[in-house]
């Protein structure tokens, strides 16, 4: 019987903390996993000694390194998610086990809001792996310093902490600080000061002799208001509970309800509120957008284009990133002018491609567009100055690789497969790409870059990088034959209304393969003969579709029939021909 | 706690027990196949003529097997034994060391025995380096920074001692602010003096002398153009830039990506102790684009290269500089008519980097098809233009890839140049040989503890110079100096 009751027990104590965990994983692995993805595809983890010579050259490098490591497991979902709740959950268990140090008993409020609020922070994905970790770090070395380091040790590792965690330590500072305030063990007054002196000392060395860092940069690294995903507030807040934890946990009075008679229920109702408080924070938190601009991003980086398209079918989106992803897709599987207007457009062309832009954000993906038509240069170039700002991510390398193979750099190429070699989960692919060095035939026959090979631009020209156009015409005057980046030129021309242009366009659509006209470029020549006619005549093989004729009628019709009142007449034309060039070209 | 103990206890006894059992002998034994060829290895430091100051040439064997055993010796004597169940050769330090100072002007063998499943050991053919009794100047100094287009972000300029692997940072821009720092040149590589540009928000000419940094505004209303390229007078007294107006493009297909160009340049001269910066004064300076100053030994006479000044429209493949030279008065700080040492436009190429070797008997520039930025250029070699017959010979220290910037060592054998042979795009600090009579041995890239280093670090060793002195600088120096305010140089001209 008094097993039985310890157990169920030690059930109820663990209740809340277990349900915190589980709550927390759940939602990373079901509804965060665009944070997951996100915070993989934005560092890349190499196993080797001198990329962990390379991380740990400043103090709070190792954490970031760290991180990095766990945040690379983010590539399977489930071993993401359990390392995200995990981390969270050793912050509530570890801060639960320093207000029992400190206080005698297990005191729920501050960990758990603690907890809480991380947890919201967590769910930006932008909030970067290392708060948490850093953190994590903070009470788990000041519980050590309670419970096991005896003396002046705390005192003496602290410059190695400080080395390892960086900006952090202050966390720590505050926490030790205040608990050798509060309890007053032996010489602690001695402790304190022994304990600030050495952090000045070697903060100071750090900066005259040791680092070549700025003294703001010593003091913070890694911490920064970017890597919070700008929520300063909202996590100094939680910083400070956790400082001020050791303080907290001894001025708290004893808790009526932890008689063993209160004891069951309080639990149970503090896990029901614990459990509110998450879901409200889940729901408060969820980005459907960005979730689904995320998935996007995935399923483009996975080469399945029909997929994205697909998927923003299901989910239409405004969102110019994921329109210019969606684009390229289109262009890709051949249907840029067929569905281009079956999607929200730019008119100013910039869902079809990024203009040059020192934001990572762009140049993380304009070098996709070059690829697309072709250009491996530009692609190339896109993709490295983005990792000369932001550093190396898994699908920037692999857009290097790829672009060097398709341009015979071999000897480029093999340099970032070797790096690639050295990541967990992307060593497969990187041999797989190491079988095609050298190899012109290989690549000729590989189904992806075989066809991206034939295809590149191979007359040279200076490109401008401000005015993707340009380079597209340029391409175009060469004489050869890419039909890309032809694509993307009628693309634009739909896009501005360029009726001379697109009449021009229409003789050269045999020349670039094309065997029946775009449906979008159909719509538009027979908008041209109908309302200006005659100055429109189909040359070569292909002709206008009657159809298209007739519905054109209809767009018309319905059109008077709302006495050719613009905004009148809109719903209805939505409704019936939102995805035409002739609605695009009336309300846009 | 106990458990914990017993835990940890026993899981270093086991660490202990792994590292203390002796590794299985890997020494060939039993039959031996003998190869006819040299094995493969990375980099390749085969048939070389090395310093006798050089750090352990480590290296990684590109055979398949199982074991790999590696014998270095010098005549009969058997300095370093080394067996290896990884490709990965690593010598010892000390060992080296002893070997090369014991065996100056000798052959050194490494013989590389490697173990395979199905045929046993074989034996390659022994690889015969020499070891040259000429000392390279011992330290390196370069700058780290990734061959990005337009961007940077983490530049350092560090100095790495050759006869080690010690590397050092002197400079980084992250105590800078991120500012661009560049164009590091050396008084001569015989003392501390060096100076280095930086731009951006703390721009200015860092001097370095004594231990400490001094910072100078060359820029007058005056100038038309910045200081970009220095070069030290061997007297110490002056310095020479060019002042430059740089642009680069980029190529859509060509194999040689960017192209970096100037629309403007001409010739400035510093003088240090007046801290008056002026016009090199050339007659009818205005027809031409003048850059790239270079001093010969004794200081009498300035080198530079020299093409006709373009027109608003003009084609950048059509540019093509030639080797002149002026003659000059320190005493009076004035040149004389400058005359063509070598017309590479002749030959429809074009030459940069002028460096006279410190004998003064070569003169080693870059030679390429067009332009004055050879680094972009995969065709760029390096040549040398006997100074006192003025013939041309192209060393075989030369590879498909672009070889650029070089600086020469104080005795004249070694010529230290950046090379993109490795990758095609990153440069990598090569040395070779160069004999009295201008012929150069195999060039070989300066080695690394990890020999596998170069494989992925992604970063460029530009400017690579030697230099006879360590420099010691600190972050506390750094920052003081970029947050102090310049002096302004006087503008000397007319």
């Amino acid at each position: 019987m008094k097993i039985k009751s310890a157990k169920s027990s030690r059930f109820f104590s663990v209740l809340p903390s277990r349900l915190f965990f589980l709550f927390t994983f759940l939602y990373f692995f079901f509804s965060g996993s665009h944070i997951l993805f996100f915070q993989e595809k934005t560092s890349l983890f190499i196993f080797s000694s001198d990329f962990l010579a390379e991380s740990i050259k400043q103090p709070g490098g190792f954490l970031v390194y760290l991180s990095g490591f766990l945040a690379t497991f983010s590539y399977h979902p489930v071993c993401g998610a359990l390392i995200y709740a995990t981390i969270l959950w050793m912050i509530v268990v570890f801060s639960l086990e320093i207000t029992l140090a400190v206080s005698g008993s297990k005191k729920m409020l501050i960990p758990f809001l603690a907890g809480l609020a991380l947890f919201y922070l967590q769910l930006d994905y932008r909030y970067l792996l290392f708060n948490n970790t850093g953190i994590l770090l903070q009470i788990l070395f000041f519980w050590l310093s309670v419970r096991y380091l005896k003396g002046f040790i705390p005192v003496l590792l602290l410059p190695l902490f400080y080395f390892l965690t960086g900006g952090f330590t202050w966390i720590y500072l505050v926490m030790f600080s205040a608990w050798l305030l509060r309890q007053r063990p032996e010489v602690w007054l001695l402790k304190i000061i022994s304990l600030w002196l050495v952090i000045l000392l070697f903060f100071w060395l750090s900066k005259e002799f040791l680092f070549f860092q700025p003294a703001g940069t010593l003091l913070k690294y890694p911490f920064s208001e970017s890597g919070t995903g700008s929520q300063i507030y909202i996590f100094s807040a939680a910083v400070i509970m956790i400082a001020f934890l050791p303080l907290l946990s001894a001025a708290g009075k004893k808790n009526p309800f932890r008689t063993q008679i209160f004891r069951v229920p309080a639990v149970i109702a503090g896990s029901a509120l614990l459990f509110i408080l998450l879901s409200v924070i889940a729901v408060l938190r969820y980005d459907k957008k960005i979730n689904r601009y995320f998935r996007v991003e995935n399923l483009f980086y996975q080469g399945r284009y029909q997929d994205v398209i697909d998927y923003n079918i299901r989910y239409p989106s405004g969102n110019i990133l994921t329109l210019f992803l969606n684009n390229i897709a289109l262009c890709e599987t051949g249907r840029l002018n067929d569905m281009l207007f079956h999607f929200r457009q730019s008119p100013d062309g910039s869902t079809l491609f990024l203009k040059w832009d020192i934001s990572g954000e762009i140049s993380r993906r304009g070098g996709y567009f070059y690829y697309t038509i072709g250009m491996m240069n530009e692609a190339r170039r896109w993709a490295f100055e983005n990792m000369v700002t932001r550093g190396m991510t898994p699908e920037g390398l692999r857009l290097l690789i790829r672009a060097d193979i398709i341009n015979g750099d071999y000897r480029t190429a093999a340099k970032y497969i070797n790096i690639l070699k050295n990541t967990l989960f992307y060593r497969k692919e990187a041999r797989e790409y190491e079988k095609l060095l050298f190899d012109d035939r290989a690549v000729d026959l590989h189904p992806e870059l075989g066809g991206r090979r034939r295809n590149r631009v191979r007359v040279d020209f200076i490109t401008i990088s401000g005015d993707p156009l340009i380079n597209i015409e340029r391409i175009l005057a060469t004489g050869q034959v890419n039909r890309k980046a032809f694509e993307y030129k009628l693309a634009w021309l739909l896009l501005t209304k360029d009726y001379p242009g697109i009449s021009h366009e229409w003789n050269k659509l045999g020349e670039y393969g094309f065997e029946k006209v775009p449906v979008h470029i159909d719509e538009a020549a027979t908008a041209i003969k109908i309302l200006y006619g005659g100055q429109f005549v189909p040359q070569g093989q292909l002709s206008l579709n009657p159809d298209t004729e007739i519905r054109f009628e209809r767009f018309l019709q319905v059109f008077q029939a709302y006495g050719n009142n613009l905004k009148a007449a809109r719903p209805a034309l939505k409704k019936q021909f939102g995805n035409t060039f002739w609605y695009q070209a009336f309300y846009n | 706690m106990s458990t914990t103990l017993k835990l940890i206890t026993s899981f270093s006894f086991l660490i202990i027990l792994m590292l203390g059992v002796p590794g299985c002998k890997t020494e060939p034994a039993g039959d031996l196949t003998e190869s006819d060829r040299q094995p493969r290895i990375s980099p390749d430091y085969t048939d070389i003529i090395i310093p006798c100051n050089i750090a352990p040439m480590n290296f990684v064997v590109k055979e398949e097997g199982s074991a790999y055993f590696v014998r270095i010796s010098s005549g009969n004597d058997i300095f370093i034994r080394l067996n290896s169940r990884k490709a990965v050769i690593r010598i010892p330090l000390r060992k080296w060391k002893a070997l090369l100072s014991a065996n100056r002007g000798r052959e050194l063998n490494i013989d590389i025995y490697v173990k395979q499943k199905k045929s046993g050991w074989i034996k390659y053919k022994t690889v015969t380096n020499v070891i040259s009794d000429a000392a390279a100047d011992p330290y390196v100094t370069y700058r780290l920074i990734l061959p990005g287009y337009e961007r940077w972000s983490d530049i350092s300029i560090r100095q790495r001692d050759i006869s080690s692997f010690r590397e050092w940072p002197l400079i980084k821009n992250s105590v800078a602010d991120g500012n661009c720092v560049n164009c590091h040149c050396f008084n001569n590589g015989r003392t501390d003096d060096f100076l280095f540009h930086m731009r951006g928000n703390l721009a200015g000419t860092y001097f370095y002398s004594g231990g400490e940094f001094i910072k100078i505004n060359l820029n007058t209303p005056e100038m038309k153009n910045g200081p970009v390229y220095p070069r030290w007078h061997p007297s110490g007294r002056f310095v020479a830039f060019s002042a430059n107006n740089i642009v680069q493009k980029f190529h859509s297909a060509d194999a040689n990506k960017v192209e970096v160009s100037d629309l403007e340049s001409s010739l400035l001269l510093y003088d240090i102790g007046e801290n008056e910066i002026m016009p090199v004064d050339l007659p009818e300076r205005e027809k031409y684009m003048d850059t790239y100053p270079e001093w010969s030994p004794d200081g009498r006479m300035m080198y530079f290269c020299r093409t006709p000044r373009i027109g608003e429209i003009y084609d950048f493949r059509q540019t093509r500089y030639d080797l002149y030279r002026v003659p000059f008065d320190p005493a009076s700080r004035l040149f004389g008519e400058p005359e063509p040492v070598f017309c590479a436009s002749e030959e429809a190429k074009s030459i940069s980097f002028p460096r006279i070797s410190p004998d003064g008997r070569f003169l080693a520039m870059v030679y390429h098809d067009y332009g004055c930025f050879p680094v972009w250029h995969k065709e760029a070699d390096l040549v040398l233009l006997n100074l006192e017959t003025f013939a041309i010979e192209k060393p075989d220290l030369n590879s498909d890839f672009s070889e650029s910037y070089h600086s020469w060592s104080s005795c004249s054998r070694w010529l230290l140049f950046a090379s993109r042979r490795d990758d095609g795009l990153t440069t990598r600090p090569y040395m070779a040989y160069i004999g009295e009579n201008g012929k150069s041995g195999k060039a070989f890239v300066i080695p690394r503890k990890n020999p596998e280093y170069y494989n992925t670090f992604l970063k460029s060793f530009n400017l690579p110079e030697f230099s006879n002195l360590k420099i010691v600088t600190g972050p506390g120096k750094i920052r003081n100096a970029v947050t102090s305010g310049a002096i302004q140089a006087k503008w000397g001209g007319k």
